[in-house]
Order: structure tokens, then sequence, then C-alpha cells
């Protein structure tokens, strides 16, 4: 009897050693993991990309529900404010004629001016609206994850835009889902012009909803509500493309209200404005096949010139 | 003697064991879903360190550290994260449960939810240290990690009670 309790003991003294070994061994492999995800590898970035396409048709299917609920509560809400909403697009319907009839006498201008300068247009854009799959957002990291990749022609580096404006880019391809990096995190940075000012500054994320401006001349006049859109500088992102407003000026801090929800956005469009963006260099990347790429997406729109 | 079980009783066995490592692994999708929370920021609570904390409390044998280490890693692969971050959040957590198992695993509810709250506190700190280190710049705004810590605070009974249920009805007999 006493010599059982005594194995019985050591058993348990081993399993406790056992355990306590594994964990120091897998602390010092978590670490090992980190250096090695540090040095951004390929065989890493292929390990995500796949875990990302082998998750796309669950998250797909999970997420319908969630998309369906959503619809279902904004049709109330659209139903109790009909009347007054009826108003308020009669009121826009009226304003956006009028810009229609400007837009239009600009366009046959700016045509007869083309002409004239012998210019040559901006490549044309190529959409690929993709639902949302995955919010896979957390304390240190702002990020999604969207129903389209490479067999849709979903290239690493393009723009994510909603209606709104700017969202973020692409930052991992698979072949059926990608994941798109967010403005609002502490690793994103978009070359940024204030609209009124022309004064040209870098978008940094900050891991809040509002990201700020950085190295902007010191005295430059910047205010509330002033526009920011892309400046186009480094080529990723085409010039102008609407990205938010000033919202609050603290502690030497200009923080912006972006333009597109980022917390309400059910699709997305990555757009290939087919430019020799720096990612691309630097990736190694032949940008000339790049900018040939076609996307057969549901949303194949040219861009208005 | 004792009966040999059948093919179909090891297969019964091995589903009812891997009961808290699939849940924890639910758990980890549900919080990736497009919750679109307005105005709430990201929903992602570390919500997978719940089922964490209450297996290692009351079925160690059923959340092994391997098992926390492979949750923490597939976590970073989803999340997008330094691979490795996760896993060893999740890890620190783990050793915190397993440090104070004994104090917590026969306690009134409310100190068991202190436990967690307690686990999941050292966890954050432990990201925050290495979001930190990895990005090379310190990051003030604790309010989104402020956030989900509350989340997984609420979200905690809730998960207890239906993993508690769960353990009734299924790991009764299973060690």
């Amino acid at each position: 009897m006493k010599q059982r309790v005594g194995s019985v003991s050591i058993a348990v003294a081993a399993r406790s050693w056992t355990q306590r070994f594994a964990f120091v061994l897998l602390i010092l492999l978590s670490f090992g993991i980190m250096l090695v995800g540090k040095a951004d590898t390929v065989v890493v970035s292929r390990a995500r990309t796949l875990l990302i396409d082998l998750i796309a048709p669950v998250m797909d299917a999970a997420s319908r529900p969630i998309a369906s609920a959503k619809e279902a509560a904004s049709t109330v809400q659209e139903l109790v404010a009909l009347k007054q909403e009826n108003a308020r697009l009669a009121e826009e319907n009226k304003t956006l004629l009028e810009w229609q009839s400007i837009g239009r006498e600009l366009q046959s201008q700016n045509a007869a001016l083309r002409d004239i300068l012998k210019f040559t247009p901006d490549p044309r854009a190529s959409y690929v609206t993709a639902p949302v799959i995955a919010d896979t957002s957390s304390s240190y990291v702002r990020s999604l994850i969207v129903l389209a990749g490479q067999n849709d022609g979903v290239v690493k580096g393009q723009a994510a835009i909603t209606g709104a404006g700017l969202v973020g880019r692409v930052l991992e391809v698979g072949r059926r889902a990608s994941r798109v990096l967010l403005l609002t995190d502490i690793s994103a940075r978009v070359p940024v012009v204030i609209e009124r000012t022309r004064d040209q500054a870098v978008l940094a994320g900050n891991n809040s909803d509002n990201p700020e401006l950085q190295y902007l001349p010191r005295d430059v006049d910047i205010k509330v509500g002033d526009r920011i859109v892309t400046s186009g500088v480094g080529g990723n992102f085409p010039v102008g493309l609407p990205v938010g407003e000033v919202a609050r000026l603290a502690d030497g801090h200009i923080l912006v209200q972006l333009y597109a929800q980022l917390d309400r956005m059910e699709y997305l469009r990555l757009v290939d404005y087919s430019l020799p963006g720096i990612l691309m260099q630097d990736l190694g990347i032949d940008t000339s096949k790049a900018a040939g790429v076609t996307s057969p997406g549901l949303g194949k729109l040219p861009r208005a010139q | 003697m004792a009966l040999r079980p059948t093919v179909g009783q090891q297969i019964d066995l091995a589903l009812r064991r891997s009961i808290p490592v699939a849940l924890a692994v639910l758990l980890l999708f549900l919080g990736i879903l497009p919750w679109n929370t307005h105005g709430l920021g990201p929903m992602n609570a570390n919500l997978v360190l719940i089922p964490i904390y209450y297996w290692t409390l009351y079925r160690p044998r059923l959340m092994t550290v391997w098992a926390v280490a492979a949750l923490g890693l597939i976590s970073d692969f989803l999340m997008g994260t330094l691979l490795g971050v996760n896993m060893l959040t999740f890890l620190v957590g783990y050793r915190v449960a397993v440090s104070q198992r004994k104090i917590f695993a026969g306690a009134p509810f409310i100190i068991v939810w202190a436990g967690f709250l307690l686990m999941s506190g050292v966890a954050g700190l432990v990201q925050w240290l290495l979001a930190t280190i990895v990005k090379e710049q310190i990051d003030f705004n604790l309010r989104p990690a402020l956030f989900l810590y509350m989340i997984g605070a609420v979200a905690y009974p809730p998960c207890a009670y239906a993993f508690a249920w769960i353990q009734r009805r299924s790991l009764f007999r299973v060690a």
C-alpha cells in the first residue's frame, strides 16, 4: 500500500514537472516565433494567407445572419423615419441636380481644355466590391478580412474605400480573401494634403477612432472642419481621394474624423488605380503587369474622369 | 477484469474531452465576426481567455498548456498580430489561472469572477507591453484595451454559466 502511494506521488510530481517544463518551453517558443514573425518571412506570410482562405467560407456563412439582422433593424428604422427622410432626400436631390448641371458644364469644359493641352488621362481604375466577413480589430491592431482575393484580382497595397472615403489598404492577399489594414491602425501611414491650404502631411493611425496628422509645417493655418484628401505622394493612392476632416486640435495633436464609418462597414471597394506605387516596387512586383490587372468583381466601374 | 471500451466509446470520450478547446475556438471565431458595434470600438475582446480560465480551474486536464499555446497561435494568425504575441499572452494568463487554481476552484462565484478579472488584467498588461515593444512606441491610448477588458468582465458570468451547464451535461464522468 505504502509503495503504491509512493509511486502515485512520484507520478504526480513527474506530471507537474513536465507541465512546468512544457510551459517554459512554450514561452521560449513564443519568443522564437515572434523573432521569426518580425522578420516577416515568406513562409509566415503564406501561412497567414492560407488560414485566411481556410476560414473565409466559414466566416462568410457565419456573418450572413448578422448582416440580415442588421438589415432588418435598419429597415425598421427607415420605416419609422420615412417622412423626414423623404423630405431630406427631396432637398438633397434639388442640390444634386444643380451640381449635375455644373458638373456637365465643367466636364465639357475639361474635355475641351484637355484637348488643347494634349493631356494624358490617369489610368482607369477597376473596383472589386467585397463583403466584410471578419473584424479582426483588437486593442492594438485594426484590420478587417474581406471576401475577395487573388482570384478576383486583388493585389497587395490596393486602396480600400467606401462610398464616403478611404478606409485603408490591402495588407495580405489570399486566394479567396484578403486582410485590409485600417487607417486607424497604429502602423498605418498615408500621405495626405489639407485641401484648403495645400499643406502636405502624413495621416498616422493611433489605434483610436481619430488618426492624427503628422509632419505638418510649423506655421500651418489649420481649422476644424478642413477637408483632408490623399496627396498621391508615394504613388499608392491617387490624388484627391477623400479621407476625412479635422475634428479637433488638442495639445499639438491634430485629430481627424474619417468620412468612412469604420464600425459600420458591410462592403468595401478595393481599388486598383494601376499606379506603380512604392509598395509594389519594394515588393519587387512588376508594376507594368500589375497595371494590366482587370478584376471580375461585382462592381467594376471606371473612375469618373 | 476491467472491460476494454469499444471504438465508439473511445470516440465519444475523445469528442467530450475536446469540448473545452472546441468552445475556446468557437469563442475565438465569434469574437471576430463583424458585429459593427457603432461607437463602441472593436468587439473582439480576449473572449478566449474565458474558456481558458474556466476550464483550467474546473477541468485542467482538458485545457492543457499545449492547447493554450495552440489557441494563442491561431489567434495570432487570425488577428494579424505579430506571431507569438497572443500565444505568450494566453500562456501568461494560463499560468496565472494555474497558480491560483487552489484558491479559486472551490470558491464562491464572485471570488472566481474576481480571479478572472485578475487573470485577464495580467494578460492585458502583457499584451500592452508586447505591443509597445513590437511597435517600438508607447501606446498611451488605453481606452480600447479597457473597453475590451470590460467586455470580457461582463461576458464572463453568462459564459461560465453555459460552461457549467455543459460540464454537468457532457463532462460529468470525463476526467
